[in-house]
C-alpha cells in the first residue's frame, strides 16, 4: 500500500533522507523510530507529496504520489503531531469541512457525530467552539476526520506524544481496529512502549538511513529498546 | 537598568536589514522633498521678489492719468512665504498666489498652484511634512508592533522576567531604544534641513522671517511630541495584543485611520455641518447689495440722486459745482465704503464659515493626531489658511488705502468741476501715487500662531499625556502569557 | 470543490468578530460616499442651473431698462444697453456652463477644484478675477470622501486587510498540513478563499454605488448611459482582481503574517501614495511651467507696450468735448474710449500670446506625461478612469475651458464691430448674442480610453495572478 523505493532528499546539502527503501502492507502498522531529525517526517511528507523527493519514489497504492498528488491524498489520511482546527468553528463543522474536502460530501450530522464519538470524543463537544477544546480533544477530532475519509493509508506523525495515558490507550486500540480492517498504518513515534504495543514492524532511522526493520512478534518490549539504543549509539 | 535593555534593543534594530532599509528609503524621500522644496522655495521667492519691485515701479510709473483710473489700474499683491514652507507646503497648493488690489472689488486671491497641476496632485505631495507627518509614524509602528508580543511568541519574555528584570525597565527601555533609533536618522536629515533652510534666509524677505528660530524649535518640538505618541501607541498595542499580528493590524489601522479617514471625513463632516454659499450666490449676493450704493456714474440712477442731494443738503449748495470737493470723488469714496460694508458682510460670513469649519477638523484631532501635527506644522510654516486670510486681509486693507488715498485727491483736487472734467480731464502724477506705499505684508507672530492652535496644540499633548498612562498601566500590569 | 471552499469560508467569516465589523463599515463608507457624490452632483447641477437663470435675469433687466428708454424715461450713458461696448465689457455677460454629467456623483474628481461655471465678456478669462468655487482650501487639500476616494484608497486596505493571511494565517493555525493531506491542490484552496473575498468585497462595493447613483439619478439608462455604470463596475473589478492578485502573490511566498501584512501595506503605499506624488513631482521638474506670476507681469508689460505703441491718445477731443456739457458727452467719451481700448486689449494679448502658449504647450506636456506614465500606478490608473467616466477628470475641465476661451472670440467678434463702427446694438441683436454650450467627449471616445485603462488594470492583475500562481506551484508545505 505504501512503497517507499530509493527515496532520497536533501536540503541546502544536508541529506535529511538517504535511499529508503520501506514498504507497508493492508493491515500493517509500521512504526518509524529514531532521533528527532532522523528523517521519519521528512518521509511522510513525501508520501503526502508535501515534499519532492531528489530522486526516488513514494507510492501509495502502486501510485507516485509526486506523479499523482490528488488521487493518491484521496486513498491518504493523515494525523500530524498537533492537530489544528478552525478555532471559530464546531468540531462537526471542522470534521464536515475537511470531509467534505475529502469528496465526502454526502455525510449527515449523526453519521458525522458518530465518526466523532468513534474517535471518543466526550457526548457535548461537537457542537462546540474548537477553541474551547484541550490537545486530546483536537486530536480525537483529527482521528475522526482520517475515519470519515475512509482511507486506505493512515500517516501519522508522533500521534501520541502529549496525550495522556488514557487517551493513549484508547488511541492505540483505534488503531488495531483500522488495521484489522486493512488499512496500512505508517507512524512516526518515539514511544517504543506505544509501538510495540500496537505495532505490527518497526523501523529504525537514522540521520537519513533505515538502519533495520524489526517484526514486533519476533522481540519483546525490552529488546526493542535495547535493539534502539544500539542502534542510537555512535 | 533601562539604559542597558536600551543599548540592547537599539543595537538588534540597527543590525535589522529591513529596518536599514526602511529607514534610508524614509530619510532619502526626507532629503529628496527638503531639496526639491528648496529649488521650489528660492524659483518662487525670486520670482516673487522680482515681480514685487516691478509692480510697485509700473505703479509708479503709470503715467499721467485720472486718479480713479489709476484705482482701476491697481497693483498685484504676490502671496509671501516664509523659508519653513519648503518643509511644509500646507494649503499653498490650494490657496491663490496673486490678489489684483484695484478699485470697486475686494477680489479673491488666483491661481491656485493645483489648478495647474496634473491630476496626480490630489493624491497629495511628497514634502517633508509629508515623510514626518505620515512615513515616520509608519516606520514606528513597524519598530514598536512586535517588541512586546514578538518577545511574548517566541517565549523570551518569559526567560527575560523569569531572570528578575523589572518589566517596567523593560518597557521603558525599548521606548528608549526606538527613540534612539529616530534619533539616528532624523537628526542627520534635520541638519541638512537646516543647511538647505539656511541658504535660502539670506534672500528672503525679513517680513517673512518673524520669529523664524522660535518657530522653528516648536515645530521641532511638536514632531517630537508626534513621534513619541506613535511611539507610545505602539508599545502599548505591542503589549495588548495577542499576537504581533493582532498589534500589527491594530496599529496599521489607526494610522491608516487617524492619517487618511479622519482627515477626509473631518473636511468632509465639515462642510455638512457648516455649508458655505456656491461662488454665484455669493456674488450675486454682493452685486445685490452693492448696487444699494450712490451709483457715482449713472446720473438718473434714483440712489445716485439721492445722494447728490444728500451732499448738496450737507454742505448747503445748490449746484454739485459749489459743493467744496467734486461731486465724483465724493460719490466715488462713497460708494468705495459702502462696498467696504457689503464685502465685510459677505466675505467675513465666508471667513467665519471656513474659521467655523477649520475650528471643527481641529476638534477631529481628538481622534486622529496627524489632524493636530497637521494643522501645528503648517501654521508655523506660514502655510495654513490663517496665514492666507492674513494675507487676503492685509491685501483688503491695502487696498482700502489706496482707493481712499486716489478719491481723496481727486475730491479736493478737481471741486469745482462738472463730474465730467473731474473724472475725464483731471489727471494726477507720480507725486499722487508715490502717496501709496508699497505693499508689504508681515508673516503672523508666533503668538498669534500659538493663539489660533490653541485646540491642536492641547490636544497632542493630551494625547502623549493619556498615551503615556496607558502604556504606564500596561507597564505595571502586564502577564507574561496573555489568554 | 471550489463551492465547498467558499461555503466553508462564508462559515468561518460570519464567525469572525473583527469581519463582522469591518465589512458593515465598509459599506457604510460606501453608502455615504455615494450620498456625497449625489449631494455634490445636485449643488453643480443646481449652480449651474442658476448661472443660466441668472443671464436670463439680466437680459430680462437690460431689455426692460431698454423698454424705460424707447418711452422716453431719462437715463445714464452707462445705463445704456444699446451702447455695445459697453455691453460688451460690463453690462452684458454670458454664464459658460459645464453642467454634471448624470454619472458625476460616481467621481467628484477635479470638479471641487474648477469652475463649472465663468462669466464671459470681453475681459480674457485669465485675467477676470473670482472665478472658482468659494471652497475652504483645508478642504480642497484634503480631498472629498467620494466614491472615487473610497475606491481608490480604501479598497486595496480592505482587499489586504482581508486577504494579508490567507496561507499564513492557515500555516501559524496549523491547520495548512490537514488540509492539504485533502485531496485538493494549494490553488483551488486559495482560489476559493479569494473568490468569498472577492464576491463580498466587490458585490458591496459595486452593488451598493450602482443602486444609489441609480437612485439619485434614474434616468441614467434611458439617456444611454448604462455603459458608463457598467464601465464603472468593470474598473472595480479589475482594480480588485489586482490588489487580490497581489495578496496571493505575497502569500505564496509564505512569510509570516505580520511580514505579508508589511508587504501589503508597503506595495499599498508606494503605488497610491508614491509613485503618484513622485510622478507629479518628477512632472512638475520636467515640464515646468512659467509662473502665474510670470503670466500676470507678462500681461502687465503687453498692456503697457500695445498701449506706447498707439498714436498719441485724442487729447485734443477730449478738451473740445470737455466744452460741452450733458450726458452725451459721457457717450461720446465712453465710445471713444471703447474703441481705443478694445483693441488696445487685443494687441496686449497678441503681444502676450506666446508666453501663454509656452504656458499651455508646457501644461499640456505636464499632462500627457503623466498620462503616459499612469500605469506604473493602478490607483491612478483607476482615478484617471473614474474621472472620464463621470466627466470631472482634469481633461474635461481642460475641453471646458478651452471650449470657454473659443466662445470668448464669439462674444468679441460680435460686439467689436459694432463699437467699431459706432453702431447702437438693437433689440434683436441682444437677444440673438450666440450661447455657450459645453460638449463633453463623446461616448466612443470616453470608451475607447477608458477601455485602454480597463485593458492595463486586467494586465496588471494578469501579471500578478501569473506571478502568484507560479510561485504557488513552489509554495513550501512541509520542511524548510
Amino acid at each position: 500500500m505504501l512503497q517507499a523505493i530509493n527515496l532520497r532528499k536533501t536540503y541546502d546539502g544536508h541529506t535529511a533522507l538517504d535511499n529508503l527503501n520501506l514498504h507497508v502492507k493492508g493491515g500493517e502498522i509500521y512504526c518509524l523510530l529514531g532521533a528527532n531529525g532522523a528523517g521519519k517526517s521528512t518521509t511522510i511528507n513525501l508520501f503526502l507529496s508535501f515534499l519532492q523527493p531528489c530522486s526516488g519514489q513514494a507510492l501509495v497504492d502502486g501510485r507516485s504520489a509526486q506523479a499523482h498528488p490528488l488521487e493518491t491524498k484521496r486513498a491518504l489520511a493523515y494525523i500530524p503531531e498537533i492537530v489544528m482546527l478552525y478555532r471559530n468553528l464546531t468540531g462537526i463543522e471542522n470534521l464536515r469541512y475537511f470531509s467534505t474536502l475529502a469528496g465526502h460530501a454526502h455525510y449527515s450530522d449523526r453519521e458525522l457525530i458518530g465518526f466523532l464519538r468513534r474517535a471518543g470524543l466526550p457526548e457535548d463537544a461537537p457542537h462546540r467552539r474548537v477553541g474551547g477544546y484541550s490537545k486530546g480533544m483536537r486530536q480525537k477530532v483529527g482521528i475522526a476526520i482520517a475515519l470519515a475519509k475512509q482511507a486506505k493509508a493512515l500517516l501519522l506523525d508522533e500521534p501520541t506524544s502529549g496525550l495522556d495515558p488514557k487517551a493513549s490507550n484508547e488511541f492505540s486500540s483505534l488503531l488495531t481496529e483500522l488495521s484489522g480492517q486493512g488499512v496500512a498504518v505508517l507512524m512516526a513515534t518515539h514511544d517504543l512502549f506505544r509501538a510495540k504495543e500496537s505495532g505490527t514492524r518497526a523501523g529504525i532511522m537514522r540521520q537519513g538511513r533505515l538502519l533495520t526493520e524489526v517484526a514486533m512478534s519476533d522481540i519483546g518490549h525490552a529488546d526493542l529498546e535495547r535493539l534502539y539504543l544500539d542502534f542510537m549509539r555512535d | 537598568m533601562i539604559w542597558h535593555i536600551a543599548r540592547k534593543e537599539f543595537t538588534e534594530i540597527t543590525r535589522d536589514g529591513r529596518f536599514l532599509w526602511s529607514s534610508l528609503i524614509v530619510a532619502a524621500l526626507l532629503l529628496l522633498s527638503l531639496a526639491l522644496g528648496a529649488s521650489r522655495y528660492a524659483d518662487e521667492s525670486e520670482l516673487r521678489a522680482a515681480a514685487v519691485r516691478e509692480t510697485r515701479q509700473q505703479w509708479l510709473d503709470q503715467g499721467a492719468k485720472g486718479p480713479h483710473s489709476a484705482a482701476h489700474y491697481g497693483v498685484y499683491a504676490f502671496k509671501p512665504a516664509t523659508p519653513l514652507a519648503l518643509f511644509d507646503p500646507g494649503m499653498n497648493d490650494y490657496t491663490g498666489i496673486v490678489t489684483m488690489l484695484e478699485a470697486h472689488k475686494e477680489n479673491q486671491a488666483s491661481y491656485k498652484p493645483a489648478q495647474d497641476a496634473t491630476a496626480l496632485q490630489r493624491f497629495g505631495d511628497l514634502s517633508g511634512a509629508m515623510v514626518l507627518q505620515l512615513l515616520v509614524p509608519l516606520l514606528i509602528v513597524l519598530l514598536c508592533f512586535g517588541m512586546i508580543s514578538g518577545e511574548r511568541e517566541e517565549g523570551t519574555l518569559r526567560q527575560l522576567l523569569s531572570v528578575g528584570a523589572d518589566q517596567r525597565d523593560l518597557i521603558w527601555g525599548k521606548v528608549l531604544a526606538v527613540a534612539m533609533v529616530l534619533t539616528l536618522l532624523l537628526v542627520p536629515a534635520a541638519v541638512v534641513g537646516g543647511l538647505i533652510a539656511a541658504t535660502q534666509l539670506q534672500a528672503a524677505d525679513r517680513h517673512d522671517l518673524i520669529d523664524l528660530p522660535a518657530k522653528t524649535a516648536i515645530l521641532a518640538g511638536a514632531y517630537l511630541v508626534y513621534f513619541g505618541i506613535f511611539i507610545v501607541v505602539s508599545m502599548s498595542a505591542s503589549i495588548l495584543m495577542r499576537s504581533s499580528s493582532a498589534a500589527l493590524t491594530m496599529l496599521m489601522a489607526f494610522w491608516i485611520v487617524s492619517g487618511f479617514l479622519l482627515p477626509r471625513a473631518a473636511a468632509d463632516i465639515s462642510r455638512l455641518v457648516q455649508p458655505t454659499p456656491s461662488a454665484l450666490e455669493l456674488s450675486t449676493a454682493v452685486a445685490r447689495d452693492k448696487s444699494k450704493g450712490p451709483h457715482p456714474h449713472e446720473v438718473n440712477h434714483p440712489n445716485h440722486i439721492a445722494f447728490r442731494d444728500e451732499m448738496l443738503r450737507k454742505y448747503g449748495v445748490t449746484r454739485v459745482e459749489e459743493l467744496p470737493y467734486s461731486f465724483i470723488g465724493l460719490a466715488l469714496q462713497a460708494d468705495e465704503e459702502h462696498g467696504f460694508k457689503v464685502f465685510d458682510k459677505y466675505y467675513g460670513a465666508l471667513r467665519e464659515a471656513h474659521d467655523r469649519q477649520n475650528r471643527l477638523q481641529q476638534l477631529a484631532g481628538l481622534f486622529s493626531p496627524y489632524i493636530a501635527i497637521r494643522s501645528v506644522s503648517a501654521a508655523l510654516s506660514g502655510t495654513d489658511i490663517y496665514f492666507f486670510q492674513d494675507f487676503a486681509a492685509a491685501g483688503e486693507a491695502y487696498r482700502r488705502n489706496l482707493v481712499r488715498v486716489m478719491n481723496d485727491d481727486l475730491m479736493r483736487r478737481t471741486a469745482g468741476q462738472s463730474n465730467y472734467a473731474a473724472e475725464w480731464q483731471y489727471r494726477g502724477n507720480k507725486e499722487l501715487w508715490a502717496k501709496v506705499p508699497p505693499f508689504d505684508f508681515d508673516a503672523p507672530s508666533l503668538g498669534t500662531i500659538l493663539q489660533r492652535n490653541v485646540t491642536p496644540l492641547i490636544v497632542l499633548a493630551l494625547w502623549l499625556v493619556a498615551s503615556i498612562a496607558l502604556l504606564r498601566g500596561l507597564a505595571r500590569r502586564m502577564q507574561v502569557e496573555r489568554q | 470543490m471550489i463551492g465547498n471552499i467558499v461555503r466553508h469560508e462564508w462559515l468561518l467569516f460570519l464567525r469572525d468578530r473583527l469581519l463582522l465589523i469591518t465589512v458593515p463599515v465598509y459599506a457604510l463608507l460606501i453608502a455615504y460616499a455615494v450620498y456625497n457624490g449625489a449631494a455634490w452632483q445636485g449643488f453643480l447641477q443646481r449652480s449651474t442651473t442658476a448661472a443660466l437663470a441668472h443671464v436670463e435675469q439680466n437680459l430680462d433687466g437690460l431689455q426692460s431698462m431698454l423698454d424705460d428708454i424707447e418711452h422716453g424715461k431719462p437715463f445714464g450713458a452707462y445705463e445704456d444697453p444699446r451702447n455695445p461696448g459697453y455691453f460688451a465689457r460690463s453690462l452684458g455677460f454670458e454664464m459658460a456652463t459645464k453642467p454634471p454629467a448624470a454619472t458625476a456623483a460616481l467621481a467628484v474628481g477635479q470638479s471641487d477644484l474648477y469652475p463649472s461655471y465663468l462669466k464671459v465678456q470681453w475681459r480674457q478669462v485669465f485675467s477676470q478675477t473670482n472665478l472658482d468655487e468659494t471652497e475652504n482650501p483645508v478642504n480642497l487639500a484634503a480631498g472629498r470622501f467620494d466614491l472615487g476616494y473610497v475606491l481608490v484608497y480604501l479598497l486595496p486596505l480592505l482587499i489586504i486587510a482581508l486577504s494579508y493571511d490567507i496561507l499564513s494565517a492557515e500555516r501559524e493555525g496549523g491547520t495548512q498540513a490537514l488540509l492539504l493531506s485533502q485531496p485538493i491542490t494549494l490553488r483551488q484552496f486559495v482560489l476559493g478563499k479569494i473568490l468569498l473575498r472577492g464576491i463580498v468585497i466587490v458585490s458591496i462595493a459595486t452593488g451598493l454605488s450602482l443602486l444609489g447613483v441609480l437612485a439619485s439619478n434614474p434616468g441614467i439608462i434611458a439617456a444611454g448611459e448604462g455603459w458608463r455604470l457598467a464601465m464603472w463596475a468593470a474598473i472595480v473589478i479589475g482594480y480588485a482582481t489586482f490588489w487580490f492578485g497581489l495578496a496571493v502573490l505575497v502569500n505564496a511566498l509564505a512569510k509570516k503574517s505580520s511580514t505579508n501584512a508589511i508587504i501589503l501595506m508597503a506595495c499599498w503605499l508606494v503605488l497610491v501614495l508614491i509613485v503618484p506624488a513622485a510622478l507629479n513631482m518628477v512632472a512638475k521638474a520636467l515640464y515646468p511651467l512659467p509662473s502665474r506670476i510670470e503670466l500676470v507681469q507678462t500681461m502687465r508689460r503687453a498692456d503697457a507696450q500695445a498701449k506706447q505703441e498707439q498714436p498719441a491718445s485724442t487729447d485734443a477731443s477730449a478738451t473740445e468735448l470737455a466744452a460741452r456739457l450733458g450726458e452725451d458727452v459721457v457717450v461720446t467719451s465712453l465710445n471713444q474710449y471703447n474703441k481705443r481700448v478694445l483693441p488696445l486689449e487685443q494687441r496686449a494679448e497678441a503681444i502676450a500670446a506666446p508666453i501663454f502658449e509656452r504656458f499651455e504647450t508646457r501644461r499640456s506636456a505636464q499632462q500627457a506625461f503623466a498620462q503616459r506614465l499612469r500605469f506604473l500606478s493602478p490607483a491612478i490608473v483607476v482615478q484617471t478612469a473614474i474621472g472620464e467616466i463621470a466627466d470631472t477628470s482634469t481633461a474635461s475641465y481642460d475641453r471646458f475651458s478651452a471650449a470657454v476661451r473659443a466662445y470668448q472670440q464669439l462674444w468679441r467678434a460680435y460686439f467689436l464691430p459694432r463699437v467699431l463702427n459706432d453702431r447702437m446694438l438693437t433689440r434683436a441683436e441682444m437677444v440673438g448674442i450666440p450661447r455657450f454650450k459645453y460638449v463633453p467627449a463623446s461616448g466612443g471616445e470616453v470608451f475607447r480610453r477608458t477601455l485602454v485603462d480597463l485593458l492595463s488594470l486586467a494586465l496588471l492583475a494578469v501579471v500578478v495572478i501569473i506571478a502568484g500562481s507560479l510561485r504557488l506551484r513552489r509554495y513550501p508545505v512541509a520542511g524548510s
